[in-house]
């Protein structure tokens, strides 16, 4: 993994977690914000603009990758560099978590 | 029936397009909406009933390889798209009973940076480009031919003292208003 990713990425901002979280399936992007919308009980709210723009990005850089279109919807998933993207944060969050007092 | 036209000329730049969504969404609020952009400045309206209807722009440099798709999924957000005008895409929905949330194109700040960022690479560098490298170089030496009394030299000297005055004019206040918009959004 180059160290510039990493540097973009980590960490991330709370659209690009849940995007790239969900993008573990098959997903395209509305469904993407209602999922994410349905999981944080509302709190997170992914907007068009926001969706395309960070798709587009993720893809650019090697996260997500297209995988077919779908009645006029692109269906993405993420990549082994996604994945590991993924991990990283993953990791990082639960160390917060656990320094506050969590398990 | 024939519905009542009205046209106005506006001038937005680059960095103006929070400006330009507000005096279009408003224009609706009072019953003029927009038909269609012409020459990226001529506004045309049809008389309407005045609605709640918000206009958002969105700039996003790679669209064009797949514009139907773009459309497509703006469309699933409830927004309808109307044209392209200098790579800004237009889009409008209904507000009344939508939280506010739904009524913006960005959810948050760094997309929003990265917006800008593309606006800034794409259309503002050409223009500091065209500014350094043919307009100072013709200004000085306008300038310096401007008082030799050949009558063609004076012409170039104005146009030259002209373009350099805008182009000037046009940088400083994008710059500005792009810090402006950066400032708006930065976390506090």
């Amino acid at each position: 993994m180059t160290d510039k990713i990493k540097r973009i990425y980590i960490p991330m901002t709370e659209t690009g977690f849940y995007i790239l979280f969900c993008l573990q399936e098959e997903m395209h992007g509305y469904g993407i914000t209602q999922k994410v919308k349905e999981i944080t009980d509302g709190e997170v709210i992914i907007t068009a603009g926001t969706m395309y723009g960070s798709l587009s990005k993720m893809e650019k850089d090697g996260l997500i990758c297209f995988i077919r279109e779908e009645e006029k919807r692109k269906l993405y998933h993420i990549t082994a560099l996604g994945k590991e993207i993924l991990q990283l944060e993953i990791e990082r969050i639960k160390r917060l978590y656990k320094n506050i007092g969590g398990v | 029936m024939n519905r009542a036209i009205k046209k106005e000329i506006k001038f937005f730049l680059l960095s103006d397009y929070e400006k330009e969504e507000a005096y279009l969404t408003e224009m609706h609020r009072t019953g003029w909406k927009l038909k269609n952009v012409s020459y990226g400045s001529v506004y045309t309206f049809e008389k309407c009933e005045p609605e709640n209807v918000v206009y958002r722009l969105d700039f996003a440099q790679d669209k064009e390889k797949d514009l139907s798709y773009y459309i497509a999924m703006f469309g699933e957000y409830g927004w309808e798209y109307m044209q392209d005008v200098n790579g800004y895409s237009y889009f409008r929905k209904r507000t009344d009973g939508l939280a506010e949330e739904d009524t913006e194109l960005f959810s948050d700040s760094e997309s929003r940076f990265e917006m800008m960022k593309q606006i800034i690479n794409t259309r503002l560098m050409p223009v500091w480009v065209i500014f350094t490298g043919i307009l100072i170089p013709n200004f000085v030496k306008a300038i310096m031919h401007g008082f030799d009394h050949i009558p063609f030299h004076t012409v170039l000297t104005v146009l030259f003292v002209f373009l350099f005055a805008g182009y000037s004019y046009v940088i400083l206040h994008c710059e500005i208003e792009f810090q402006k918009l950066k400032k708006k959004y930065t976390k506090k």
